[in-house]
């Protein structure tokens, strides 16, 4: 099976005044296309640093990163924005909508601003509110939504520009249990429906354990589940 | 260069931070920002269209009475007027009159001598210079000099010396062509017309009289002086040149603006500090909206931070911002431009509204208090022309000067949006998606 992602002797330190604070510790690691890698760990552990090392939002201080076949770590700012806007969606532990939009603009824009046309943006950005079932909430600015709807639409977001890879950082860490679960179902009903890949960090082992594929982090090295 | 497309997204996402604060009723940073800026382009138009209106006056009454547009003394006591047709087929000379200007002393029947500068005309001059007819202002009996010894004085002139149409006052000057023969004269003259320039200088020290009529008090020597007026007064090089061309280079015209260099460097002077120390407006407005768009930028880090892990380059953000300045400098100065021209064009009538709101106010607590202290009731007035030698405040719009303030606005606007705009790189999406 082809990989997606190949990473090699990663490693990441903060310098932070006279400490060195070391958060990845040599990572390795290939993960297969259509693949739900789930890995978890306590906090602190350097999850979220990894999925931003892999969208391009942070650097590493060593090793390489390269996602179909790109190498993300040594990008310019021009590569990260196409890398960023066609290739990797991004789902976050907050849903970080914009407060001054409607969901349907929450989620067509990032396929207007990668050039789509905003009539067909909008089009792809309803399909995908009528697959997380947010159909009648198109027009509902994100204070008027509840927590799981708000990340139903963030996870339509993450979708909209069709990328390969999906990164979701604690995405359920955020709501009760019953939303929960609806995002859960609804992420896992989408990465399969529409063939993604997808690497999801988390600390809660049930929503780990729905991963094909299963890692822990631990002092900054990952192991096999 | 931005694509088309990309453009439009900025834009869309630009109007929507724009008009954020619509939907939840709040007051937007971008709202109080635009009304800075429309506050001062209102304030600014308002004070220089005044101040045009005053200096625009005093220019016009200077050139249309007194100075004219182009001067040329003739070497000659009389008038040539194969000269003046020549002249007169000039395009630009709307008109020429000939004059002599006398220095003379006036006395009337219960007042003392004051000086007074007579202008000696032809009979004939509300046919051969009408403007300045229109200019003078004639309020009391006719400009008419067609009978001997009669005069045409200013309304303060006529004051100080008692005089009032068909009275008589005496002219004394000194003729003779040399200190020996300098022989004091002094003439009767019958007051034809008063006039009422609005130039306190002419009103108080001017009067006019027939060439005919002032022969009694001239030497004989003094020459004359042809006064030119133009169609367009700042045509006036070429037409000096074209002038040359007919007198000969021995006599020199000389132009308005040579003739009056220092009063009228004077009001251009004070009409530049004027806008310098106004125009300070625009730098308040502008520190104004980079600390609002400085707020506006730390507040929406959040956003910030999303668009760019979702594909907005750095560039593009700042654009979103930049444009937002942009459309606070626009609509601002717009609805500055706006207020501004209404409130100068009907500048009178809101003197008039506030003097009649301050005197209702002080007439209702004068009578509330009444029966606990007797408050007099002043007749109040913000433009009283009974303290200023005008009956109204004197309003001129100088369509370009609007041009140019709305553009100091939103220039002011857009580079303060700019230098706020600077501050989207200085967050780093990982971090505040992360940690907030």
């Amino acid at each position: 099976m082809s990989k997606i992602i190949e990473i090699a002797g990663l490693h990441k330190v903060y310098r932070t005044g006279a400490e060195d604070l070391s958060v990845l510790n040599d990572i390795n690691v290939s993960i297969a296309k259509n693949c739900s890698l789930t890995i978890t760990g306590h906090s602190g552990s350097g999850k979220s640093t990894l999925l931003n090392l892999i969208s391009g939002l942070d650097f590493p201080t060593a090793g390489s990163i390269e996602v179909n076949g790109q190498r993300v770590d040594s990008m310019n700012e021009v590569e990260l924005t196409t890398y960023r806007s066609f290739y990797v969606g991004l789902i976050f532990q907050f849903h970080y909508l914009l407060n001054d939009f409607t969901a349907l603009e929450n989620v067509m824009l990032p396929g207007y601003m990668s050039g789509q046309k905003r009539g067909f943006a909008e089009e792809r950005a309803f399909e995908l509110l009528k697959e997380v079932g947010l159909e009648e909430r198109l027009d509902h600015y994100p204070l008027q939504m509840s927590g799981g709807e708000r990340q139903r639409v963030a996870v339509a977001r993450a979708l909209i520009n069709d990328p390969d890879l999906i990164l979701a950082d604690e995405p359920t860490g955020n709501l009760d249990e019953k939303n929960s679960k609806m995002v859960e179902d609804i992420l896992f009903a989408l990465i399969e429906n529409h063939q993604k890949t997808m690497l999801l960090v988390t600390h809660d082992l049930n929503l780990a354990e729905r991963g094909t594929r299963q890692m822990q982090l631990e002092h900054g090295e990952l192991f096999e589940l | 260069m931005l694509k088309k497309n990309k453009i439009e997204w900025i834009i869309f996402v630009a109007l929507r931070y724009f008009k954020a604060g619509k939907r939840d009723r709040s007051i937007s940073t971008a709202f109080f920002s635009a009304v800075g800026i429309s506050v001062g382009v209102l304030a600014m138009i308002t004070i220089i269209s005044i101040m045009n209106g005053f200096q625009i006056g005093f220019i016009d009454d200077i050139l249309e009475i007194n100075s004219y547009h182009i001067r040329i003394r003739s070497g000659e006591m009389e008038v040539d007027n194969t000269l003046i047709e020549n002249i007169k087929s000039i395009e630009n000379v709307k008109s020429i009159l000939p004059f002599i200007d006398l220095q003379t002393l006036v006395k009337g029947s219960y007042s003392d001598f004051k000086a007074c500068k007579i202008r000696s005309v032809p009979v004939n001059t509300e046919t051969q210079d009408p403007d300045l007819l229109r200019y003078l202002n004639v309020t009391r009996g006719e400009f008419n000099l067609k009978k001997v010894n009669t005069i045409v004085i200013g309304s303060e002139l006529a004051a100080s010396l008692g005089a009032d149409v068909g009275d008589t006052v005496s002219l004394a000057s000194m003729a003779g062509d040399s200190f020996r023969s300098l022989a004091p004269v002094d003439i009767q003259f019958t007051v034809e017309g008063i006039f009422k320039s609005g130039y306190y200088e002419y009103d108080s020290t001017m009067g006019f009289t027939s060439f005919q009529s002032s022969k009694g008090l001239t030497s004989g020597k003094e020459t004359l002086t042809y006064g030119i007026k133009l169609k367009d007064r700042y045509k006036d090089a070429e037409t000096i040149r074209d002038i040359s061309s007919i007198i000969g280079a021995g006599n020199c015209p000389v132009s308005w603006r040579e003739y009056n260099r220092s009063f009228f460097g004077a009001l251009r002077m004070e009409k530049i500090s004027m806008m310098l120390i106004v125009g300070l407006i625009f730098l308040v407005v502008g520190v104004n909206i980079k600390h609002s768009l400085d707020r506006s930028v730390y507040k929406r880090r959040q956003d910030i931070a999303l668009l760019r892990s979702v594909g907005a380059s750095p560039g593009a953000v700042k654009t979103i911002f930049v444009t937002e300045g942009l459309l606070i400098g626009f609509s601002g100065g717009l609805i500055g431009v706006i207020s501004g021209l209404f409130i100068s064009v009907n500048i009178n009538n809101i003197f008039a509204f506030a003097g009649w709101a301050a005197d209702t106010l002080s007439r209702l607590i004068g009578r509330i208090l009444s029966p606990f202290v007797n408050i007099p009731s002043y007749g109040f007035s913000v433009f009283s022309p009974s303290y200023f030698y005008l009956n109204k405040v004197p309003v001129k719009i100088l369509f370009h000067e609007v041009l140019l303030i709305f553009f100091f606005a939103f220039t002011a606007s857009v580079c303060a949006a700019y230098s706020a705009a600077g501050k989207v790189t200085e967050f780093t999406p990982s971090e505040i998606l992360h940690y907030e």
